[in-house]
């Protein structure tokens, strides 16, 4: 990107140097082998993405409904930030062959991001009603419960803790968007005779910015 | 870290949202804790170990194996297409190499179900293993394999479909018909004319215990196994020979399961039976995991258990070795036997009744074997149920001869609508399977 003149930071005549021998090698100009490193770079990032991808969407799954209507990730357009990214974008929009956004600021971007970003948090609620208990590992919490417990009295409990555990970890109450992202029941057997339910629960605060910025669009 | 020294496939796909019923055996939770085991146990993070979703069966996959009455979209659920699905996904991973074995913890199971299929019993619709097999057979080409059924119960459908079928071995062994369900499996079921001597069961008394299981694989299975060569060596994987089973009464071990596993190492293996859900089924499924994959399962052990729940009488040592014997003398001498048995016949009859368990439904069949020596035969099955069917179903098998085919495609031809609710055709050489 140096040589190419693309980002103007660093020692132009190190770059030089360091291209002028693969070039040598390469039988190229310097301008050539540059052009050809970015290229290359691109097609290592979709390369990476894609296994990415692929690795999200065959997730395992351990229901009929998600297998035949699960949820499969196919990206529309592509978001960069970072150094590169003005550099890269138009690149990497023809390697992947979907629209490449950057904002204003990219080269900050990613900074700012994580100076707002919200405190988020994740718990794991377990209610075995035969035992008669709750718990909460990440939060050592052990709890009674009676016979009757059920599934929504499970999902209160856990969104309670969980917005306890976020305001403790410096979140702000009005900030905070919980919710459960798993929930299972199931009953509990034994022998021939139901004995009492097991209900599972995964709780989170729903990642997001402190305040809602709203990003340019400079593609 | 851990590194398999065997990579391994594994299929694990419990169906959380579909059961049969609430409180049956065969129910949404089974295979929750075993989840929760090999979560525990890190078993997802073993170098080597992969998991795979499974895909989804069509119903051309199903009429390869099934005559299912009247159509297959009306007697499978969503949920069985899916389980068939996942051991298919589990034998293509072998086959296409991304892994050397392959364990499809899949449920519902399978091995109960016959060619013909009007309904549920033993909880199988479907016979998994078999249309895995088959579809495998299809894009692979035709295979040699070995089905060693380790289930407590006798795998009457996998013997069913694979009676006439010499390049199919079948071997089950199981807790003695007399005193468990489907009540079949004896030694005198020896297959049909072209493979007759090639389906094997060994019906184990009640209460054999780790030692019986061991002496049977020593002295039964793995010679005969050397002996037959098999391209594939597959395990139906029941587990209900636990000692915790409650549905059975045997006195069979996780460890001893895994050390099965290690000696008969099988290329794919399926989960079938086992309702022990919580005493058994975590413990034997770590431990067949660990075992394919070539690792340590010594440290395999159930809670509760202690030495005497796995040991077996002088009296059921005494009956295993005398069984042992008597298997292993008709194995050798089986193409005598056959001979003898089928000499100078065209044709073979068979009667019987089948008894659907959990759809309640009495089945009276007459399967009818050419005996043929191009191939394996073309046959037939005659079948009515009490619930007002009367099907014919004609296969072609996969090796069929010039003459066998014609034979079969005219059968279907000419045979009259009238007299049958359905007639069917099994077109095995052209992978066709037309209904009328």
């Amino acid at each position: 990107m140096i040589v190419l003149g693309k980002l103007d930071i660093g020692d132009k005549t190190l770059a030089n140097e360091a291209l002028s021998q693969l070039a040598k090698d390469l039988e190229l100009s310097i301008d050539e082998v540059a052009d050809e490193v970015l290229d290359t770079m691109a097609s290592m990032i979709k390369e990476k993405v894609d296994e990415l991808l692929t690795e999200i969407n065959s997730k395992p799954v351990y229901t009929v409904e998600e297998l035949l209507h699960g949820k499969k990730l196919v990206p529309q357009s592509i978001n960069m930030i970072g150094g590169p990214a003005k550099v890269l974008a138009p690149r990497l929009e023809k390697e992947f062959n979907i629209t490449c956004n950057y904002p204003q600021y990219y080269k900050v971007a990613n900074a700012i991001g994580a100076a707002l970003a919200k405190i988020t948090t994740e718990i794991n609620l377990i209610a075995d009603t035969s035992r008669g208990t709750l718990s909460v590992p990440e939060l050592g919490v052990y709890e009674r419960i009676n016979r009757n417990y059920n599934v929504s009295s499970a999902r209160e409990r856990a969104l309670e803790l969980l917005t306890e555990r976020a305001i403790s970890k410096g979140a702000e109450q009005a900030d905070l968007v919980t919710e459960i992202i798993e929930e299972s029941v199931f009953n509990m057997v034994d022998g021939f005779m139901t004995k009492g339910q097991n209900i599972r629960i995964k709780a989170q605060v729903k990642p997001g910015l402190i305040h809602k910025l709203k990003g340019d669009n400079n593609a | 870290m851990l590194k398999a020294k065997n990579k391994l496939g594994i299929v694990f796909f419990p169906a959380f949202d579909w059961a049969i019923s609430p409180t049956h055996p065969e129910r949404q939770e089974r295979l929750l804790y075993t989840q929760d085991q090999i979560f525990e146990e890190g078993i997802e993070d073993i170098e080597g170990i992969k998991f795979f979703n499974p895909i989804v069966a069509v119903p051309k996959d199903i009429k390869r194996v099934h005559f299912a009455v009247p159509t297959v979209e009306k007697r499978l659920t969503e949920s069985h297409f899916i389980s068939v699905g996942g051991a298919i996904k589990a034998m293509q991973s072998v086959m296409n190499k991304r892994v050397d074995k392959a364990f499809a913890l899949i449920r519902p199971p399978g091995h109960h179900a016959h060619r013909v299929v009007y309904g549920d019993r033993g909880f199988c619709v479907v016979n998994v293993e078999a249309v895995m097999l088959e579809r495998i057979r299809q894009e692979y080409g035709d295979l040699k394999v070995a089905i060693i059924d380790t289930d407590c119960h006798h795998g009457d459908g996998t013997q069913d479909i694979y009676w006439n079928d010499k390049n199919t071995l079948f071997i089950s062994f199981h807790q003695d018909g007399r005193t468990l369900y489907p009540g079949t499996g004896f030694i005198d079921e020896l297959g049909g004319p072209s493979a007759y001597g090639y389906n094997i069961n060994i019906p184990l008394p009640p209460q054999t215990g780790d030692e019986g299981f061991e002496y049977v694989l020593d002295n039964v299975v793995m010679p005969i196994l050397d002996e037959y060569k098999p391209d594939i060596i597959f395990n139906s994987a029941g587990q209900d020979n636990h000692y915790s089973d409650p549905l059975a009464n045997m006195n069979f071990s996780a460890k001893g399961y895994a050390k099965l596993n290690e000696k008969l190492s099988p290329d794919v293996a399926v989960l079938q039976g086992g309702y022990s859900i919580e005493g058994a089924l975590p413990y034997i499924n770590v431990g067949i995991i660990l075992a394919m994959a070539g690792l340590d399962y010594s440290h395999v052990i159930e809670p509760d258990f202690s030495p005497d729940k796995v040991s077996q009488t002088r009296q059921v040592t005494r009956e295993v070795e005398r069984l042992s014997d008597e298997i292993i003398t008709l194995w050798k001498h089986r193409a005598q036997l056959a001979e003898q048995k089928f000499k100078g016949k065209k044709y073979v009859e068979n009667h019987r009744q089948v008894y659907y368990d959990t759809d309640n439904i009495l089945e009276n069949q007459i399967q009818k074997f050419k005996v043929c020596n191009q191939c394996s035969g073309v046959n037939t099955i005659t079948s009515s149920s009490d619930k007002a069917a009367l099907i014919f179903g004609i296969t072609i098998p996969r090796d069929a001869c010039k003459e066998c085919q014609k034979e079969g495609r005219d059968l279907f031809e000419n045979t009259n609508k009238d007299k049958f609710t359905n007639i069917y055709l099994q077109d095995r050489v052209n992978d066709q399977y037309p209904s009328k």
